[in-house]
């Protein structure tokens, strides 16, 4: 078996310690991705553009990692405030994710990383 | 490898856009299920039958994948209130699981999809060799 390969977004702010993405074998695990800009860290108030730059953040990694975001096996979306921004999230999801869809969790939670974030999305998904 | 999406004999699919479970190779991926009549939507108001209806959720989507609760290697329990209703959320784990109990997480969540939802369960299992494909 060969050892699992780290993947990281060329100009990415990140500087915690973990990997961004891990590769192994046919495997691909992503780390919680939250709707920062991956280089200028800057991010919106709303939902909706917290949710589609998260999902492209995640893109890039998965297609880096060497694989398509068709190719997802399950998600965890965690939320802050899931009872309101439920349907503008899952109005994002569609456009990143369409017919054979992944399996998926999502939760509310109590805070994220930093005052302002509302979603944070970690996925599998495998490489042919 | 494929991918394989499942559904259970309902063939009732979630509101949203995800799927019930996702089979690749022997390993299944079950969505987080609640104690959600999956066709009247009803909730009932105690955490033992929220629970029971979760694990039958989860094992009407298992067994479609050709699998068993036994196959169950990991979980995840996400609950609105750990301090009140751990208790008895795991009795019925026990009963959902008497021998050789997977691997489990547990932890305590601010909210979940709708209001009167007390917890949301995903499992990982892995598929016993030629099973069903």
């Amino acid at each position: 078996m060969s050892a699992p390969r780290t993947i990281a977004l060329p100009g990415a702010m990140h500087t915690l310690p973990y990997s961004p993405a891990l590769v192994w074998e046919k495997l691909v695990f992503v780390s919680g991705q939250v709707g920062k800009h991956p280089v200028t860290d800057a991010f919106d108030e709303d939902i909706a553009a917290q949710t589609r730059q998260a999902l492209s953040n995640i893109k890039m990694l998965v297609e880096a990692a060497g694989t398509t975001l068709d190719k997802t096996l399950r998600m965890t979306i965690y939320m802050t405030d899931m009872q309101n921004e439920f349907a503008a999230m899952n109005a994002v999801f569609k456009e990143f994710f369409a017919g054979s869809l992944p399996a998926r969790s999502t939760v509310g939670i109590s805070h994220l990383a930093k005052p302002g974030l509302k979603i944070e999305i970690d996925l599998v998904a495998y490489k042919e | 490898m494929s991918r394989q999406i499942i559904v259970p004999p309902t063939g009732l699919l979630p509101h949203r856009p995800y799927s019930p479970a996702v089979r690749v190779g022997n390993t299944l991926y079950v969505s987080g299920h609640t104690g959600s009549d999956p066709v009247t939507r009803e909730i009932r108001p105690d955490i033992e039958s929220q629970t029971r209806q979760a694990f039958r959720n989860l094992q009407d989507v298992i067994e479609a994948a050709g699998g068993t609760m036994k196959d169950v290697v990991k979980v995840n329990i996400f609950m609105t209130d750990m301090g009140s209703h751990f208790e008895g959320m795991n009795k019925v784990f026990r009963e959902v699981f008497p021998q050789d109990p997977p691997a489990r997480s547990t932890v305590g969540v601010a909210h979940l999809a709708r209001q009167g939802l007390l917890l949301e369960i995903e499992v990982v299992a892995v598929l016993a060799e030629g099973g069903a494909q």
